[in-house]
């Protein structure tokens, strides 16, 4: 909208000392990332990105961050679907146990995962010796970390969209003979799809960028278990171009999320 | 032997600062209006007939099967209720088509997809909707959501019909088609339907009967007619206490069906209604001279005072009874009493046509 003619008063000058801090605050967070470009090995990028360690660990990314999304959509819908539209006792207990993980250090979850799926863990004792499935240092543990640290974006997002959504669509669905679970499938979901999107989203880019928990408890092997974050963090030791390059493709991904979800988080008001 | 009772609701609840307690019935066949201002209940009152919300007492009734009865711990789920719901603002949902939002209900109800659909496409096409079929929500105009909205609440054939307020979205050019479309619809209907409504042409012109709520309870109910003629209360007598005349339109005015004319402009043709709202109605010792074009001559048979108006029941040439709200005073300058003469008049602008 633009401002009426007549009122076309200038603005007044905002306080000088708010100015400095704002504008130290904006360099402060753009200065590394001009850094890292700056030191890109521009020419070389094509041949660093196709090392067979980049590719693995480029591909195995991606593979884990889908599966982790996917399990996080399984579970983490239904799980928004409860907290919002359910009553029960300890429904706030519950959902600050779920929401725990964002506020978690990483390697606290990665410890975490150890004691309850790790060979002598609380669970991981029973997937061992009957059933032959050992989760730390296998890709699949790689997962289990990515999911246990994206999911709760995925079900704050879906449940923030599921409070907004106007109830009585579900109401109307009642009278026309719908159960609450084919309400859910054929109405809920399909009229939630752009807050499931954005969370899904939210929960990918976070499960790319995991760390923490997935070195701790599933280890950096190349191939397996080694993620793009955990190969940066290999190659600074040696090969800093390599690293470099990993790190672009990483702030690469992350500004194509940030404008997916413009629309959401920087639309204007 | 008459019609079986369809619907018995009484309906006892607390809900916030509401303090609903209402009785309730409806025929099989009939349109029942429950008329009243804001925040009298109208609309959790269907709400509990639909079981979206919980009775603290009474029973809900339908058709011999009880839903709803809390002393006796019986409680049909909404889903398996025979109803059918146009809400306020439709809630078509915005994801289907229209097709699909009116085949939504039958699949419910276990019509595998192809049926469900073609059973949709005729109620559709019944509705005047077949170009619209594939249109989703959004891109339909306001007479049209509200139609599908109807053919939806009708797909599943149920045996109670709620609507609340089912004209109030619509603009007024949209609304008098609408409204005829409504009642005709409403004719062939076999079931029983409550209807919300604050507007009192909607109400004389859909239901048979009415109920006025008010706070949460019901304060005068009966023939629409009948309640119309005599308000029990200043509101109702505001909300309803129209003159409402049927007739057959010439053009420049309409042909009453018991006989006499009323002069009235574009008055279209074929059947209408006629609304004359009684303060428009303006009385007169003697003949009246100036603009006015409908000049009728008549006696006063009653007159009631409802709070700072006075209700003036007059009968024109014997025949056509009429309301007329005056000012107390003007009752006195009138010397009005029962059975004296009078001359009545109304601008023909004053005059709401209405096609039934």
């Amino acid at each position: 909208m633009t401002a009426p003619r007549l009122a076309r008063r200038r603005a007044p000058r905002p306080p000088l000392v708010l100015v400095v801090l704002a504008g130290t605050g904006v360099v402060f967070v753009t200065l590394p990332l001009v850094a890292l470009v700056q030191r890109a090995p521009w020419r070389q990028l094509g041949s660093l990105l196709v090392r067979p360690g980049v590719v693995d660990a480029l591909w195995l990314s991606m593979v884990t961050a889908g599966a982790a999304t996917g399990v996080s959509l399984v579970l983490g819908v239904p799980l928004a679907w409860v907290l919002a539209r359910v009553e029960f006792s300890g429904r706030r207990v519950v959902r600050a146990l779920v929401t725990l993980p964002m506020v978690l250090p990483p390697v606290v979850a990665g410890v975490a995962l150890l004691f309850a799926f790790g060979r002598r863990g609380l669970v991981g004792q029973w997937l061992d010796t009957p059933l032959g499935i050992l989760l730390p240092f296998s890709t699949t543990g790689v997962v289990v970390a990515q999911t246990f640290v994206a999911m709760p974006f995925l079900v704050v997002t879906v449940e923030a969209g599921l409070r907004g959504a106007d109830r009585r669509y579900e109401d109307a669905a009642a009278t026309l003979g719908a159960s609450r679970w084919t309400t859910f499938r054929r109405l809920t979901v399909p009229m939630l799809a752009p807050a499931i999107a954005a969370g899904a989203l939210l929960c990918w880019a976070r499960a790319l960028g995991e760390f923490g928990a997935t070195i701790t408890f599933a280890g950096n092997l190349q191939g397996r278990t080694r993620t793009l974050p955990l190969a940066v963090f290999a190659a600074l030791e040696g090969d800093r171009e390599a690293a470099i390059a990993l790190s672009l493709v990483l702030v690469v991904i992350s500004l194509v999320v940030l404008l997916a979800l413009r629309d959401r988080w920087w639309a204007p008001r | 032997m008459g019609p079986a009772v369809s619907l018995l609701a009484e309906v006892r609840l607390a809900l916030g600062a509401l303090d609903l307690e209402a009785a309730l019935e409806a025929e099989a066949g009939e349109v029942v209006a429950v008329v009243g201002p804001n925040g009298a209940g109208k609309t959790t009152l269907l709400r509990a007939l639909a079981g979206l919300v919980a009775l603290a007492g009474g029973r809900v009734v339908l058709g011999g099967r009880v839903l709803d009865d809390p002393e006796a711990s019986i409680w049909v789920p909404t889903e398996q209720r025979s109803i059918g719901y146009v809400f306020q603002d439709y809630l078509l949902f915005p994801h289907l088509s229209a097709l699909d939002n009116v085949a939504f209900g039958p699949r419910c109800r276990g019509v595998d997809r192809v049926g469900a659909r073609s059973l949709a496409r005729s109620w559709l096409e019944r509705f005047g909707l077949a170009e619209v079929v594939g249109h989703r929500p959004a891109s339909l105009s306001g007479g049209q959501a509200q139609r599908v909205a109807l053919a939806r609440a009708l797909a599943t054939e149920p045996r109670l019909l709620l609507l609340d307020e089912p004209l109030a979205a619509l603009d007024a050019s949209t609304r008098d088609g609408v409204r005829a479309d409504l009642r005709r619809h409403l004719a062939t209907f076999d079931g029983a339907c409550v209807l919300v409504t604050h507007d009192p042409v909607d109400a004389l012109l859909l239901a048979k009967r009415l109920v006025v709520l008010e706070g949460g309870s019901v304060t005068q109910r009966g023939l629409a007619a009948e309640v119309a003629a005599a308000p029990r209360s200043p509101w109702v007598a505001e909300l309803v206490g129209v003159n409402l005349w049927r007739g057959r339109g010439r053009g420049d005015g309409i042909e009453l069906a018991g006989g006499g004319w009323v002069a009235a402009p574009s008055a279209g043709t074929g059947e209408v209604f006629a609304v004359i709202h009684p303060r428009s109605v303006a009385l007169h010792r003697r003949r009246p001279e100036g603009t006015p074009r409908n000049v009728w001559r008549g006696r006063a048979e009653a007159v009631e005072l409802l709070g700072d108006r006075a209700r003036v029941r007059v009968l024109l040439d014997d025949r056509v009874p009429l309301a007329a709200e005056v000012t107390p005073a003007a009752v006195a300058d009138l010397a009005l009493g029962a059975g004296g003469e009078v001359w009545v008049s109304v601008k023909a602008t004053e005059v709401r046509v209405h096609p039934a």
